[in-house]
Protein backbone atom coordinates (compact mmCIF):
# COMPACT_ATOMS: atom_id res chain seq x y z
CA UNK A 1 0.00 0.00 0.00
CA UNK A 2 1.69 3.65 -0.81
CA UNK A 3 1.14 6.29 1.53
CA UNK A 4 1.26 9.97 1.28
CA UNK A 5 4.59 11.25 1.16
CA UNK A 6 3.60 13.72 4.20
CA UNK A 7 3.96 12.12 7.75
CA UNK A 8 3.67 14.77 10.64
CA UNK A 9 4.80 14.69 13.59
CA UNK A 10 3.67 15.86 16.84
CA UNK A 11 5.65 16.92 19.87
CA UNK A 12 4.38 17.33 23.31
CA UNK A 13 5.23 18.28 27.03
CA UNK A 14 8.79 19.28 26.51
CA UNK A 15 10.08 19.86 29.80
CA UNK A 16 11.88 23.43 30.04
CA UNK A 17 15.01 24.55 31.32
CA UNK A 18 16.54 27.46 31.58
CA UNK A 19 20.28 28.50 30.93
CA UNK A 20 21.40 32.09 31.47
CA UNK A 21 24.96 33.26 31.13
CA UNK A 22 25.25 35.70 33.69
CA UNK A 23 27.28 38.62 32.26
CA UNK A 24 30.31 39.61 33.78
CA UNK A 25 30.02 36.42 36.40
CA UNK A 26 33.99 36.59 37.65
CA UNK A 27 33.43 39.61 39.90
CA UNK A 28 30.32 38.58 41.45
CA UNK A 29 31.72 34.96 41.89
CA UNK A 30 34.96 36.46 43.39
CA UNK A 31 32.61 38.37 45.76
CA UNK A 32 30.49 34.88 46.18
CA UNK A 33 33.33 32.52 47.09
CA UNK A 34 35.01 34.66 49.53
CA UNK A 35 31.57 35.02 51.52
CA UNK A 36 31.33 31.03 50.47
CA UNK A 37 34.28 30.18 52.37
CA UNK A 38 33.32 32.27 55.68
CA UNK A 39 30.09 29.87 55.77
CA UNK A 40 31.71 26.87 55.05
CA UNK A 41 33.91 27.83 57.82
CA UNK A 42 31.40 28.02 60.38
CA UNK A 43 28.68 25.54 58.93
CA UNK A 44 29.46 21.99 59.60
CA UNK A 45 28.03 19.70 56.46
CA UNK A 46 24.82 19.77 56.69
CA UNK A 47 24.09 16.66 55.02
CA UNK A 48 21.87 14.49 56.33
CA UNK A 49 22.60 10.56 57.35
CA UNK A 50 19.67 9.69 55.17
CA UNK A 51 21.55 10.77 51.82
CA UNK A 52 23.33 7.80 50.48
CA UNK A 53 26.25 10.31 48.35
CA UNK A 54 28.99 12.44 49.81
CA UNK A 55 28.61 16.37 49.77
CA UNK A 56 29.08 19.52 52.07
CA UNK A 57 25.74 20.93 51.67
CA UNK A 58 24.34 23.71 53.43
CA UNK A 59 20.71 22.63 52.61
CA UNK A 60 19.43 21.30 56.28
CA UNK A 61 21.31 24.12 58.60
CA UNK A 62 22.26 26.92 56.80
CA UNK A 63 19.75 27.61 54.10
CA UNK A 64 18.85 31.39 53.80
CA UNK A 65 22.36 32.56 52.16
CA UNK A 66 20.66 35.07 50.19
CA UNK A 67 19.52 37.45 52.98
CA UNK A 68 23.17 37.67 54.00
CA UNK A 69 24.32 41.43 53.33
CA UNK A 70 27.24 39.57 51.10
CA UNK A 71 24.46 37.83 48.95
CA UNK A 72 22.93 40.78 47.87
CA UNK A 73 23.54 41.22 44.12
CA UNK A 74 23.22 37.47 44.15
CA UNK A 75 19.33 37.52 45.61
CA UNK A 76 18.42 40.47 42.49
CA UNK A 77 19.86 38.39 40.06
CA UNK A 78 17.85 35.07 41.53
CA UNK A 79 14.97 36.52 41.35
CA UNK A 80 15.40 38.06 38.33
CA UNK A 81 15.99 34.29 36.67
CA UNK A 82 13.24 33.45 38.70
CA UNK A 83 10.97 35.84 36.85
CA UNK A 84 11.99 35.03 34.00
CA UNK A 85 11.72 31.93 34.25
CA UNK A 86 8.24 32.02 35.86
CA UNK A 87 7.14 34.16 32.73
CA UNK A 88 8.77 31.59 30.13
CA UNK A 89 6.31 28.79 31.97
CA UNK A 90 3.39 31.09 32.21
CA UNK A 91 2.76 31.35 35.75
CA UNK A 92 0.45 33.68 37.07
CA UNK A 93 2.86 36.03 39.85
CA UNK A 94 4.47 38.43 40.78
CA UNK A 95 7.84 39.77 42.27
CA UNK A 96 6.37 40.58 45.49
CA UNK A 97 4.17 37.16 45.83
CA UNK A 98 7.72 35.34 45.06
CA UNK A 99 8.99 33.48 48.30
CA UNK A 100 12.56 32.30 48.41
CA UNK A 101 12.43 29.25 50.16
CA UNK A 102 16.07 28.19 50.79
CA UNK A 103 19.06 29.12 49.16
CA UNK A 104 22.24 27.08 50.00
CA UNK A 105 25.62 25.97 48.96
CA UNK A 106 26.79 22.55 47.43
CA UNK A 107 30.98 22.13 47.49
CA UNK A 108 31.75 18.81 45.80
CA UNK A 109 35.47 17.96 46.08
CA UNK A 110 36.88 14.80 44.43
CA UNK A 111 34.68 11.68 44.27
CA UNK A 112 31.83 13.65 45.94
CA UNK A 113 28.14 13.36 43.74
CA UNK A 114 24.22 14.40 44.67
CA UNK A 115 21.94 11.34 44.53
CA UNK A 116 18.66 11.70 42.29
CA UNK A 117 16.09 14.10 43.61
CA UNK A 118 13.53 16.47 43.46
CA UNK A 119 12.09 19.41 45.41
CA UNK A 120 8.59 19.14 47.26
CA UNK A 121 6.93 21.65 48.13
CA UNK A 122 8.17 24.27 45.68
CA UNK A 123 7.14 24.86 42.27
CA UNK A 124 10.53 26.17 40.62
CA UNK A 125 14.30 25.64 41.81
CA UNK A 126 17.73 27.16 40.12
CA UNK A 127 21.54 26.30 40.55
CA UNK A 128 24.32 28.63 40.05
CA UNK A 129 27.60 27.82 39.43
CA UNK A 130 30.42 29.75 40.98
CA UNK A 131 33.62 27.05 40.14
CA UNK A 132 33.03 24.84 37.75
CA UNK A 133 36.75 23.21 36.51
CA UNK A 134 37.16 21.75 33.44
CA UNK A 135 35.93 18.26 33.11
CA UNK A 136 33.84 19.06 36.86
CA UNK A 137 30.44 16.88 37.05
CA UNK A 138 27.95 17.52 35.03
CA UNK A 139 23.61 18.14 36.53
CA UNK A 140 22.08 15.48 34.56
CA UNK A 141 18.13 15.62 34.85
CA UNK A 142 15.65 12.65 34.42
CA UNK A 143 12.44 12.38 32.79
CA UNK A 144 9.23 11.82 34.61
CA UNK A 145 9.32 8.77 32.43
CA UNK A 146 12.44 7.41 33.57
CA UNK A 147 11.24 4.75 35.49
CA UNK A 148 8.98 3.44 32.72
CA UNK A 149 9.86 -1.01 32.73
CA UNK A 150 10.24 -1.62 28.81
CA UNK A 151 13.21 0.14 27.52
CA UNK A 152 14.56 -1.71 24.45
CA UNK A 153 18.60 -1.51 23.64
CA UNK A 154 19.30 1.23 21.25
CA UNK A 155 21.78 1.74 19.09
CA UNK A 156 22.58 5.41 19.41
CA UNK A 157 20.66 7.42 22.46
CA UNK A 158 18.88 10.70 21.51
CA UNK A 159 16.40 13.44 22.77
CA UNK A 160 13.41 11.02 22.17
CA UNK A 161 14.54 7.75 23.85
CA UNK A 162 17.57 8.70 26.51
CA UNK A 163 15.40 9.24 29.95
CA UNK A 164 18.40 11.19 30.77
CA UNK A 165 19.53 14.66 30.10
CA UNK A 166 23.11 16.33 30.88
CA UNK A 167 24.34 19.70 31.50
CA UNK A 168 27.83 20.55 31.40
CA UNK A 169 28.13 24.02 34.02
CA UNK A 170 30.86 26.67 33.68
CA UNK A 171 31.10 29.11 35.78
CA UNK A 172 28.74 31.77 35.83
CA UNK A 173 26.13 29.50 34.65
CA UNK A 174 22.26 29.94 35.90
CA UNK A 175 19.62 27.38 35.39
CA UNK A 176 16.33 27.15 36.60
CA UNK A 177 13.63 24.49 36.40
CA UNK A 178 10.34 22.58 37.40
CA UNK A 179 10.88 21.70 41.44
CA UNK A 180 9.41 18.31 40.56
CA UNK A 181 11.95 17.73 37.83
CA UNK A 182 14.05 15.17 38.88
CA UNK A 183 18.48 15.49 38.98
CA UNK A 184 21.40 14.36 39.98
CA UNK A 185 25.35 15.11 39.90
CA UNK A 186 27.35 12.49 39.09
CA UNK A 187 31.22 11.71 41.34
CA UNK A 188 33.16 14.85 40.45
CA UNK A 189 36.22 12.61 39.56
CA UNK A 190 38.58 15.80 39.23
CA UNK A 191 40.64 17.82 41.81
CA UNK A 192 39.09 20.46 41.51
CA UNK A 193 36.28 21.72 43.45
CA UNK A 194 32.91 22.89 42.08
CA UNK A 195 30.86 25.03 43.81
CA UNK A 196 27.44 25.50 43.35
CA UNK A 197 24.33 27.70 45.14
CA UNK A 198 20.92 25.81 45.14
CA UNK A 199 17.54 28.03 45.58
CA UNK A 200 14.14 27.28 45.34
CA UNK A 201 11.13 29.34 45.10
CA UNK A 202 7.10 29.02 45.25
CA UNK A 203 4.20 31.69 44.88
CA UNK B 1 19.30 47.44 40.24
CA UNK B 2 15.45 47.03 41.21
CA UNK B 3 13.88 44.14 40.70
CA UNK B 4 10.47 44.97 40.55
CA UNK B 5 9.00 44.72 36.87
CA UNK B 6 9.90 41.35 34.50
CA UNK B 7 11.11 44.31 31.73
CA UNK B 8 13.30 46.37 33.74
CA UNK B 9 15.92 44.39 32.54
CA UNK B 10 16.54 40.87 30.93
CA UNK B 11 19.40 38.26 31.65
CA UNK B 12 20.07 36.39 28.29
CA UNK B 13 18.70 32.86 28.66
CA UNK B 14 18.21 29.92 26.01
CA UNK B 15 15.22 27.42 26.85
CA UNK B 16 16.53 24.05 27.11
CA UNK B 17 14.12 21.19 26.07
CA UNK B 18 14.34 17.84 27.33
CA UNK B 19 12.45 14.46 26.68
CA UNK B 20 9.92 15.62 24.16
CA UNK B 21 6.71 13.11 23.39
CA UNK B 22 6.14 12.37 19.80
CA UNK B 23 3.16 11.54 17.99
CA UNK B 24 3.32 10.03 14.15
CA UNK B 25 0.68 10.81 11.92
CA UNK B 26 0.11 9.31 8.99
CA UNK B 27 -2.51 8.63 6.03
CA UNK B 28 -3.06 5.50 3.72
CA UNK B 29 -3.67 7.01 0.52
CA UNK B 30 -6.25 5.02 -0.79
CA UNK B 31 -7.91 5.07 2.86
CA UNK B 32 -11.64 5.93 1.80
CA UNK B 33 -11.62 2.77 0.20
CA UNK B 34 -9.87 0.62 2.89
CA UNK B 35 -12.48 2.52 5.31
CA UNK B 36 -15.17 1.03 3.31
CA UNK B 37 -14.15 -2.45 3.35
CA UNK B 38 -13.42 -2.21 7.23
CA UNK B 39 -16.46 -0.76 8.28
CA UNK B 40 -18.19 -3.39 6.72
CA UNK B 41 -15.91 -6.16 8.51
CA UNK B 42 -16.74 -3.80 11.82
CA UNK B 43 -20.49 -3.65 11.70
CA UNK B 44 -20.20 -7.81 11.07
CA UNK B 45 -18.15 -8.02 13.98
CA UNK B 46 -20.56 -5.76 16.35
CA UNK B 47 -23.76 -8.20 15.13
CA UNK B 48 -21.76 -11.05 16.65
CA UNK B 49 -18.85 -9.68 19.47
CA UNK B 50 -20.43 -8.64 22.94
CA UNK B 51 -19.40 -5.54 24.12
CA UNK B 52 -15.97 -6.48 26.24
CA UNK B 53 -15.53 -3.07 28.33
CA UNK B 54 -14.84 -3.66 31.78
CA UNK B 55 -17.02 -2.49 34.00
CA UNK B 56 -14.25 -0.43 36.11
CA UNK B 57 -14.01 1.23 33.15
CA UNK B 58 -15.42 4.80 33.77
CA UNK B 59 -16.54 5.80 30.34
CA UNK B 60 -18.86 4.19 28.05
CA UNK B 61 -18.29 2.77 24.89
CA UNK B 62 -18.42 -0.73 22.89
CA UNK B 63 -15.11 -2.26 22.44
CA UNK B 64 -13.55 -5.38 21.69
CA UNK B 65 -10.10 -4.99 23.49
CA UNK B 66 -11.11 -8.14 26.08
CA UNK B 67 -12.65 -10.43 23.20
CA UNK B 68 -11.58 -9.59 20.06
CA UNK B 69 -8.42 -8.50 19.87
CA UNK B 70 -6.39 -10.09 17.79
CA UNK B 71 -7.99 -8.30 14.35
CA UNK B 72 -4.56 -8.15 12.50
CA UNK B 73 -4.87 -11.87 12.12
CA UNK B 74 -8.56 -11.39 9.87
CA UNK B 75 -8.65 -10.91 6.31
CA UNK B 76 -10.53 -8.16 6.69
CA UNK B 77 -7.66 -6.17 8.36
CA UNK B 78 -4.90 -7.57 7.17
CA UNK B 79 -4.50 -4.30 4.58
CA UNK B 80 -4.49 -1.91 7.13
CA UNK B 81 -1.93 -3.90 9.81
CA UNK B 82 0.42 -3.97 6.72
CA UNK B 83 0.23 -0.40 6.35
CA UNK B 84 0.51 -0.17 10.74
CA UNK B 85 3.18 -2.90 10.70
CA UNK B 86 5.43 -0.43 7.82
CA UNK B 87 4.84 2.93 10.19
CA UNK B 88 5.82 1.49 13.34
CA UNK B 89 9.37 0.92 11.43
CA UNK B 90 9.58 4.08 10.97
CA UNK B 91 8.50 5.54 13.98
CA UNK B 92 11.07 2.95 16.62
CA UNK B 93 13.46 4.55 13.59
CA UNK B 94 13.29 7.98 15.76
CA UNK B 95 13.59 6.21 18.86
CA UNK B 96 16.92 4.31 17.28
CA UNK B 97 15.79 0.85 18.66
CA UNK B 98 18.75 -1.79 18.37
CA UNK B 99 17.51 -4.77 16.14
CA UNK B 100 18.74 -7.29 18.41
CA UNK B 101 15.81 -6.71 19.77
CA UNK B 102 13.69 -8.57 18.27
CA UNK B 103 10.75 -7.21 15.40
CA UNK B 104 7.87 -4.78 16.85
CA UNK B 105 5.09 -6.44 15.98
CA UNK B 106 1.18 -6.10 16.14
CA UNK B 107 0.27 -7.69 19.70
CA UNK B 108 -3.37 -6.75 20.09
CA UNK B 109 -5.82 -4.75 17.33
CA UNK B 110 -8.99 -4.15 18.66
CA UNK B 111 -12.16 -1.92 17.87
CA UNK B 112 -13.85 1.00 19.45
CA UNK B 113 -17.02 2.31 18.66
CA UNK B 114 -18.60 5.76 21.12
CA UNK B 115 -21.83 6.95 20.31
CA UNK B 116 -23.25 10.03 21.41
CA UNK B 117 -22.24 10.44 25.20
CA UNK B 118 -19.51 7.80 25.34
CA UNK B 119 -16.09 8.42 26.09
CA UNK B 120 -13.15 6.47 27.13
CA UNK B 121 -11.19 6.98 30.48
CA UNK B 122 -7.15 8.11 31.46
CA UNK B 123 -5.65 4.94 30.56
CA UNK B 124 -1.61 3.69 29.25
CA UNK B 125 -0.90 0.42 27.51
CA UNK B 126 0.88 -2.23 29.62
CA UNK B 127 2.98 -4.90 28.24
CA UNK B 128 3.36 -2.66 25.01
CA UNK B 129 5.82 -0.89 23.45
CA UNK B 130 4.19 1.40 21.41
CA UNK B 131 0.34 1.83 21.02
CA UNK B 132 -2.06 3.84 18.08
CA UNK B 133 -4.97 4.24 16.82
CA UNK B 134 -6.51 4.28 13.41
CA UNK B 135 -9.41 6.39 12.94
CA UNK B 136 -11.91 5.13 9.98
CA UNK B 137 -15.50 7.10 10.82
CA UNK B 138 -14.84 10.83 12.77
CA UNK B 139 -18.20 12.73 12.52
CA UNK B 140 -17.69 16.50 12.65
CA UNK B 141 -17.06 17.37 16.41
CA UNK B 142 -16.69 14.21 17.18
CA UNK B 143 -14.91 13.04 20.78
CA UNK B 144 -11.38 14.14 20.74
CA UNK B 145 -8.15 12.00 21.89
CA UNK B 146 -6.55 13.90 24.37
CA UNK B 147 -3.01 12.90 26.19
CA UNK B 148 -2.38 13.98 29.60
CA UNK B 149 0.75 15.52 30.28
CA UNK B 150 2.93 14.22 33.39
CA UNK B 151 3.39 17.46 34.76
CA UNK B 152 -0.64 16.82 34.99
CA UNK B 153 -0.63 14.31 38.41
CA UNK B 154 1.96 16.52 39.93
CA UNK B 155 0.44 17.84 43.48
CA UNK B 156 1.34 21.25 42.91
CA UNK B 157 -0.36 23.49 39.86
CA UNK B 158 0.52 26.31 39.78
CA UNK B 159 -1.89 29.36 38.63
CA UNK B 160 -1.40 29.75 34.74
CA UNK B 161 -1.57 33.57 33.32
CA UNK B 162 -0.61 32.54 30.08
CA UNK B 163 -1.27 28.60 28.80
CA UNK B 164 2.08 27.25 26.84
CA UNK B 165 3.86 23.92 25.93
CA UNK B 166 5.47 24.42 28.92
CA UNK B 167 2.56 24.57 31.37
CA UNK B 168 0.35 22.25 29.35
CA UNK B 169 -1.63 19.43 30.90
CA UNK B 170 -3.43 18.04 28.20
CA UNK B 171 -3.26 18.12 24.53
CA UNK B 172 -6.62 17.26 22.30
CA UNK B 173 -5.59 15.60 18.72
CA UNK B 174 -8.00 16.83 15.75
CA UNK B 175 -7.97 13.54 13.88
CA UNK B 176 -9.61 12.90 10.54
CA UNK B 177 -10.85 10.00 8.89
CA UNK B 178 -8.00 7.46 7.87
CA UNK B 179 -5.48 9.03 10.59
CA UNK B 180 -3.06 6.72 11.94
CA UNK B 181 -1.38 8.10 14.92
CA UNK B 182 1.37 6.19 16.98
CA UNK B 183 2.82 7.02 20.58
CA UNK B 184 4.80 5.26 23.40
CA UNK B 185 2.39 3.21 25.05
CA UNK B 186 3.37 4.73 28.18
CA UNK B 187 1.87 8.11 27.23
CA UNK B 188 -1.66 8.23 29.18
CA UNK B 189 -4.72 9.17 27.10
CA UNK B 190 -8.08 9.32 27.09
CA UNK B 191 -10.79 10.09 24.77
CA UNK B 192 -13.11 13.01 25.83
CA UNK B 193 -17.12 12.86 25.59
CA UNK B 194 -18.30 12.07 22.26
CA UNK B 195 -21.51 14.91 22.26
CA UNK B 196 -22.59 14.33 18.49
CA UNK B 197 -25.10 11.76 17.16
CA UNK B 198 -23.07 9.85 14.85
CA UNK B 199 -20.81 7.24 15.72
CA UNK B 200 -16.66 7.55 16.06
CA UNK B 201 -15.49 4.53 15.64
CA UNK B 202 -11.41 3.51 15.20
CA UNK B 203 -9.17 0.74 16.28
CA UNK B 204 -6.68 0.55 18.53
CA UNK B 205 -3.46 -1.23 18.78
CA UNK B 206 -0.44 -2.09 20.54
CA UNK B 207 3.10 -3.52 19.29
CA UNK B 208 5.76 -5.33 21.63
CA UNK B 209 8.75 -6.73 20.88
Amino acid sequence: MSIVPARDYQKLFPVPVMLIKVPNAASLNEKLVAEIQQVSMTTPNGKPDSWACDVYTTLTNNNRLHERPGFHDFDLLMRQGFMQFGHAMGYDFTIESLEITQCWVNIYNFGMSQEIHHHPNNIMTGVYYLQAPANCSEILFHSHFADVMIRPAVYEDNALNNPIASLHPKPGDLIFFDSSLRHSVPANDIEGERISLSFNARF
Amino acid sequence: MRVSDRTMYELPSTILEYFPQIIQISKPSNFKKLNSTLLAAIDEICRTTPNSKPRHWAGNLYTTARNRNQLMDEPNFRELADFITEEIKIFASKFCIDKSNGVISINNMWINILKNKDSMDQHCHPNSLFCGVYFVKIPHNAGLLAFDSPSSEQMINPPIKVNNQYNMRQAGFKMSEGDLIIFNSYLKHRVLLHDVDEERISIGFTCAL
